[in-house]
């Protein structure tokens, strides 16, 4: 039955409780993508919509968009659409940046998969390799630009991306297999086996084994400046394991039980562009259960990632080994939801999440570990003001609880009674979307974010040299601030008659107390501080504008085109952490921090595509420019020599071809970067790319 | 999304075929498919669609008689067509589980909102005057975006509800 009707003002949780139910049902993506003839998600507001209705700059790419891009990986896919910045710095690492503001390790996007957070909290970053997912089971890869805190909580500031793989339930019984090579040390193999046992229990399993084959920097690398000194991997090695059982108990009640593990060795590029042989050992575990009640439409889920990763750097060659211990990081969350409507115009949502999340000290293992708890609650409140108004308005109010357990040795600047801290903040979205008919689609937003510091930034310590005469200390800053990212932003979509359709979207953005990552050069000396140290500091504040142009069509001959362009420009005002240094040649100012976003954001960016389609072939032809950028040096001597490193503007074209053999199997050839040639294409601070050339092959059955 | 913004352009306009009335176009027919499977409990197999038409809609209902000739599939649901005229409305509405408005009556015809909502069957017209009005318990038009209109009081004398999902991502009166 329809809820019965009720006012509003008899309040959200009245309201909540009178209301009649509304049946449970998992999101079918397939039926509903037929049924509307767009896309669907609940991603942007916690409620399904339809693509068009979402208040928020959304880019769904389905399953089908992802077997015409020539890439393997997750970030390749995004850099074909607009607002996304992606760097490669190496074979394993690569960085996934939203309106401006990408860098290594980059802490500002949020990466789920299915709703379970994927990034990595003990620093706030995605390795991407280690995302238990194959490409063949995602349904839909959802990609939200701007800040959307209210929903998910800390550090979705810059956007989410949520993977959304295919529910086992709604598929037949089947098995998925892929493999790709290079014949030159890049091959990948996946898996996915579905079980469906009469749509009432679902079981899916998948496993991807790969290796990709690393570059030989120091050779490449142009400069004195020898960034990979510590290179000891010659490929990039990961192995994902993921199984998941999905049950539907009764027609209002479904539920899920998945475990995950990750296992990746790869060269990580660190924010001071240091590389770093990077381990990670990643595992997860998570149960969820959604029911249709008289109360509305409630889900709880509980999950648990724990991880231990080891990222030896350079530095640490002059560590003692006994003070070097991995990274063991838990963090567990449950989340309650209710999502429900109060008569025919208004749904609202009201969630609670609690999350604990603990760090044991490292890489010196002697401090104690550092944690904090966070207690949230959000609302959401949909509106269908008229049948072409809608209004959306989410808040989310968190509470974090930081703490240091044990003692801190006492040759680090701060003592475990600094970390006894509360912070306390608020995040919203508001939304409007105004369906003018054939004048198009006008959506404005304004949106808050919280980017909270890591457990690392926190709470690192990080012993250099002799343990009682230690050289330098790296160490956390329980005292550092959380970022704070305003965004607003103007859309309008609208079809340009039979030639294209077209999506615009203009934002101007604000991000208040950036953080650095540690400095090159001691930023405490005694008598601040016992010992010569480092640490994550607060630099100042940064404001970005720009806008995202997207434009797609058909033309004769089978043609399908799509061109994005993109244009960001980052106005930064941070804070030079400066210290006076004498390398005999008299004194030195020294700018301390590797954040600085102005110059390494590119301007334009530009992306293009041609697909040709006819019976069983299909080709597609892709092209790929970014503007020139200049990042910041390791450790920039102001009146000294050592310059900014400038990459120039590049073009990268790519093809892939695609011949289905049979209706079970479909053969590929990709070429990634064809004109990089094989002496490569600096694309970074770091990286010459190279072209890439592999063959696919993928079996239904 | 091509797609998605063909869909984001929904207008009022209504599907205007040659005759003076709202028509039931194929696509219309694989979206009340596909709803079908949204009705709450349902379960995937045959749904007798009863297509009710008065001398205006016969063409009409022959035509879609002929398309779901043999049952016509929508995912997990096929729908069995059951030809239905106005002066048998009482008895051809038994057993069925959907009822498709043709014709003049696609506007909607209070006998038949009455008959139907007593055998518990969804009554479809692609003229939004129906769903207005109550008489019917969805409209629906695919062009130029599909725009799915539900009467939650016809419904509910219907018996019919939807599920959650869907029912958050509809129109509702």
């Amino acid at each position: 039955m329809f809820r019965k009707t009720l006012k509003t003002t008899a309040g959200v949780l009245f309201a909540s409780a009178m209301c009649s139910g509304a049946q449970a049902q998992t999101l079918n993506y397939d039926v509903m993508s037929e049924l509307f003839g767009e896309p669907v998600t609940n991603s942007a507001t916690g409620k399904p919509q339809r693509a068009s209705e979402v208040p928020a700059s959304m880019v769904i790419i389905t399953q089908d968009d992802i077997q015409r891009l020539p890439e393997r990986d997750l970030p390749g896919i995004l850099r074909h659409y607009a607002g996304v910045d992606m760097v490669r710095w190496t074979a394993g690492a690569q960085d996934v940046g939203i309106r401006g503001y990408n860098q290594p390790l980059s802490p500002r996007l949020l990466v789920l998969v299915d709703g379970r957070q994927v990034y990595l909290d003990h620093f706030g970053y995605t390795a991407w390799r280690t995302l238990p997912v194959q490409l063949d089971e995602i349904q839909q890869i959802e990609l939200i630009r701007g800040p959307q805190s209210a929903l998910y909580g800390f550090n979705a500031v810059s956007g989410v991306v949520n993977i959304i793989t295919k529910n086992p339930l709604q598929q037949p019984t089947g098995f998925d297999v892929s493999v790709n090579t290079d014949f030159n040390g890049t091959d990948e193999v996946g898996a996915v086996f579905s079980f469906n046992r009469n749509d009432r229990v679902a079981l899916r399993l998948s496993a991807g084994v790969g290796q990709e084959k690393e570059t030989d920097y120091t050779e490449q690398y142009e400069t004195t400046d020898d960034f990979f000194s510590t290179i000891s991997y010659d490929a990039a090695e990961d192995i994902q394991l993921a199984g998941s059982v999905y049950f539907q108990f009764d027609a209002k009640t479904t539920g899920l039980m998945e475990f995950t593990h990750s296992h990746v060795n790869q060269l990580d590029m660190q924010p001071n562009f240091y590389t770093a042989d990077a381990r990670y050992r990643l595992s997860s575990a998570r149960v969820r259960l959604e029911r249709d009640t008289d109360w509305g439409l409630i889900s709880a889920s509980l999950y648990q990632n724990s991880g231990k990763l080891t990222s030896v750097g350079s530095s640490f060659a002059v560590a003692d080994p006994e003070f070097i211990v991995p990274s063991e990081n838990t963090v567990t969350v449950f989340q309650l939801q209710n999502l429900f409507t109060v008569g025919t115009k208004n749904t609202f949502r009201l969630s609670g999440e609690y999350r604990n999340n603990t760090l044991a000290s490292s890489p010196d293992p002697r401090n104690g570990d550092t944690q904090y708890d966070v207690f949230s609650v959000s609302a959401m409140w949909d509106r269908a003001i008229t049948p072409n108004l809608r209004s959306t308005a989410a808040v989310r109010l968190d509470n974090l609880e930081l703490e240091r357990t044990g003692e801190v040795d006492d040759i680090y600047w701060f003592t475990a009674e600094d970390f006894d801290r509360t912070i306390t903040e608020v995040s919203y979205n508001v939304g409007l979307v105004w369906n003018a008919g054939e004048r198009g689609l006008f959506r404005a937003n304004a949106s808050r974010g919280v980017q909270t510091p890591s457990l690392s930034e926190f709470g690192l310590t990080q012993l250099t040299g002799d343990p009682d005469n230690p050289s330098i200390l790296d160490a956390g800053n329980p005292l550092l601030e959380p970022t704070i990212v305003q965004n607003y932003e103007l859309g309008w979509d609208r079809a340009l008659g039979s030639l294209a359709d077209m999506r615009l979207g203009v934002f101007y953005q604000s991000s208040e107390d950036l953080k650095t990552f540690l400095s090159y050069h001691a930023t405490l000396l005694p008598p601040e501080a016992p010992f010569a140290s480092t640490r994550f500091e607060n630099v100042g504040e940064s404001s970005a504008w720009g806008m995202e142009l997207e434009l797609q069509g058909d033309a004769p001959f089978d043609l399908q085109w799509g061109l994005n362009y993109t244009y960001q420009s980052v106005n930064d005002d941070l804070v030079g952490i400066t210290i006076e240094r004498d390398y005999g040649e008299g004194l030195q100012t020294q700018r301390n921090r590797y954040t600085g976003f102005e110059e390494s954001t590119p301007n334009h960016k530009v992306n293009a595509r041609l697909h040709w389609e006819r019976d069983d072939l299909r080709l597609g032809v892709f092209a790929n420019y970014v503007d020139e950028v200049t990042y910041p040096d390791r450790y920039v001597i102001v009146n000294g020599t050592a310059p900014d490193s400038d990459i120039s503007a590049y073009l990268a074209l790519s093809f892939r071809a695609d011949y289905q053999v049979n209706e079970d199997v479909n053969l590929s050839i990709v070429g990634r970067n064809v004109n990089f040639g094989s002496d490569g294409v600096r694309t970074n601070r770091a990286t010459r790319e190279e072209s890439s050339f592999w063959v696919g092959l993928r079996a239904n059955f | 999304m091509r797609n998605a913004i063909a869909a984001s352009l929904a207008v009022f306009s209504f599907v205007w075929g040659e005759a003076a009335f709202a028509q039931m176009s194929e696509r219309d027919l694989a979206i009340v498919g596909r709803a079908l499977s949204f009705i709450e409990g349902s379960q995937s197999g045959e749904r007798v669609v009863a297509l009710i038409y008065d001398d205006a809609g016969q063409a009409e209902a022959d035509a879609l008689n002929a398309a779901m000739s043999g049952g016509y599939s929508a995912r997990d649901i096929t729908m069995v067509p059951r030809m239905v005229p106005l002066s048998d409305v009482s008895g051809g509405l038994a057993g069925a589980d959907a009822a498709i408005l043709l014709g003049g009556l696609s506007a909607g015809d209070a006998g038949i909102s009455s008959t139907a909502a007593s055998n518990g069957v969804l009554t479809v017209s692609s003229d939004m005057v129906c769903v207005q009005s109550g008489q019917c318990v969805m409209s629906l038009q695919s062009n130029p975006s599909v725009r799915i209109v539900v009467n939650e009081s016809a419904a509910s004398s219907a018996s019919v509800s939807f599920t959650s999902a869907f029912s958050m991502m509809i129109e509702r009166i």
